[in-house]
């Protein structure tokens, strides 16, 4: 499988740019080839399958219609395709609950503690985001996989780990940070 | 005034701002204002794609799962339905004329044929699946091909294409005079195979009749062919 993945990465990465010029059947064997694992998205995020079924399709139609900002230097394809996946679920999650909580939760924005180094925006990773992980504490680790993979807010978050809001915005914030140190490193 | 030590602490609140809007933990107000600042601010962009490069080992954690299959045509039916419907008017009849003269025997073999001349697939990409679709430019029915290099199997499967995708097409199984049972509907996508049911399993044997139906999207909603058969068979013949 792992052994694909390249070959994979590179036919996902011509259907999108085919796509891009307009290329309906290039769309068909894009839908093809990646909407198991959109749908996988949608289920695990939304956690209901009418939810996923209409997200993805209107996933589907921001590929049709973004396939031309797809950027190979900035992303590969997958990553582009489920980011797009990821933030469709993420704006229905937030939607759904809008009005009922999240007038507590609209937070200030980011003001770090520390400041870390400056970095170059495209470096290479010296390391892979695994072993980083495995510097934070065991709960601040899950509560960053947990907001990734699950899509969970920071209250949701803070209900999870019982803690109050405010911490679980500190811990996330500072997670991020020495992710970010430690992938700089 | 912009000192070097400002610029840090800026870059380092919108690497936090950038990975909060990854992860996604920004209630929607916050989500949109990022939105907007990264359709003008390449540099906040570049730091929002690093964070997702980086996250994307997570994605490993999405199991992936099969959508139905309808799911593919009503795609399209949005994306592509405006001002098509009336260009596939007539088109239609001429590809049945094209579909009746055929069986489904022949038309496998037909496939077959047509699938090993040259030129037919997109460049090999080793063992990826490589699709195709065929059709005659003209007809509004076209078959999408799945071969897979490694194995040598090639799945054909027939879809009302061509440019609306509002219609499907629908498998039949005819027990002499008896009124039509459905089968299932062709997936648009040329993911190959209909899974006949179970218990409709022992009915599929010699003199038996298969018939190919075009329906309306997602299948007949009657439960009974109201599309003309375009292709049909019998079992054994």
């Amino acid at each position: 499988m792992a052994a694909n993945d390249d070959r994979d990465e590179a036919d996902v990465a011509r259907l999108i740019a085919q796509v891009a010029l307009g290329d309906r059947k290039a769309f068909a064997a894009l839908y093809q080839q990646t909407s198991r694992k959109l749908f996988g998205v949608c289920l695990r995020m939304l956690q209901d399958r009418a939810d996923a079924e209409e997200a993805l399709q209107e996933i589907y139609i921001k590929v049709w219609n973004n396939a031309g900002a797809y950027r190979a230097d900035m992303a590969r394809p997958m990553t582009w395709l489920i980011a797009i996946a990821r933030n469709h679920a993420l704006d229905m999650l937030r939607r759904r609950r809008q009005a009922a909580v999240e007038l507590d939760e609209a937070g200030e924005i980011a003001d770090p503690q520390a400041g870390p180094e400056e970095t170059a925006v495209l470096s290479s990773e010296g390391r892979r985001i695994d072993d980083c992980m495995r510097e934070l504490e065991e709960d601040r680790a899950a509560a960053v996989r947990s907001a990734y993979v699950e899509g969970m807010s920071y209250l949701e978050l803070a209900g999870m780990h019982g803690v109050p809001l405010n911490t679980m915005r500190t811990w996330l914030r500072r997670s991020l940070i020495k992710l970010r140190e430690c992938m700089d490193r | 005034m912009t000192t070097p030590e400002n610029k840090r602490s800026d870059r380092s609140r919108d690497e936090v701002l950038a990975g909060e809007y990854v992860l996604g933990v920004l209630p929607l107000p916050d989500r949109l204002r990022v939105e907007h600042r990264l359709r003008q601010d390449k540099a906040f962009q570049a730091i929002v794609a690093r964070w997702q490069e980086n996250l994307a080992t997570f994605n490993t954690e999405y199991a992936a799962e099969a959508p139905p299959s309808w799911l593919y045509g009503s795609v399209e039916a949005k994306l592509f339905s405006k001002g098509v419907a009336d260009q596939s008017k007539g088109l239609i009849w001429q590809s049945l004329a094209f579909w009746r003269g055929l069986t489904l025997v022949t038309l496998s073999a037909a496939i077959f044929f047509a699938a090993s001349a040259e030129g037919v697939f997109r460049k090999p990409a080793a063992n990826a699946p490589v699709v195709a679709t065929l059709g005659s430019g003209t007809s509004s029915i076209s078959l999408v091909t799945l071969f897979d290099r490694q194995s040598g199997q090639l799945k054909v499967t027939p879809v009302a294409a061509g440019a609306g995708k509002s219609n499907s097409l629908e498998l039949w199984l005819i027990e002499g005079d008896s009124a039509p049972v459905p089968l299932g509907v062709f997936p648009e996508t040329g993911d190959g195979s209909i899974v006949i049911p179970p218990d409709m399993r022992g009915r599929l044997k010699d003199g038996v009749t298969l018939a190919v139906s075009l329906e309306p999207f997602g299948g007949s909603p009657t439960g009974k062919p109201t599309g003309p058969v375009v292709a049909s068979g019998k079992i054994g013949a």
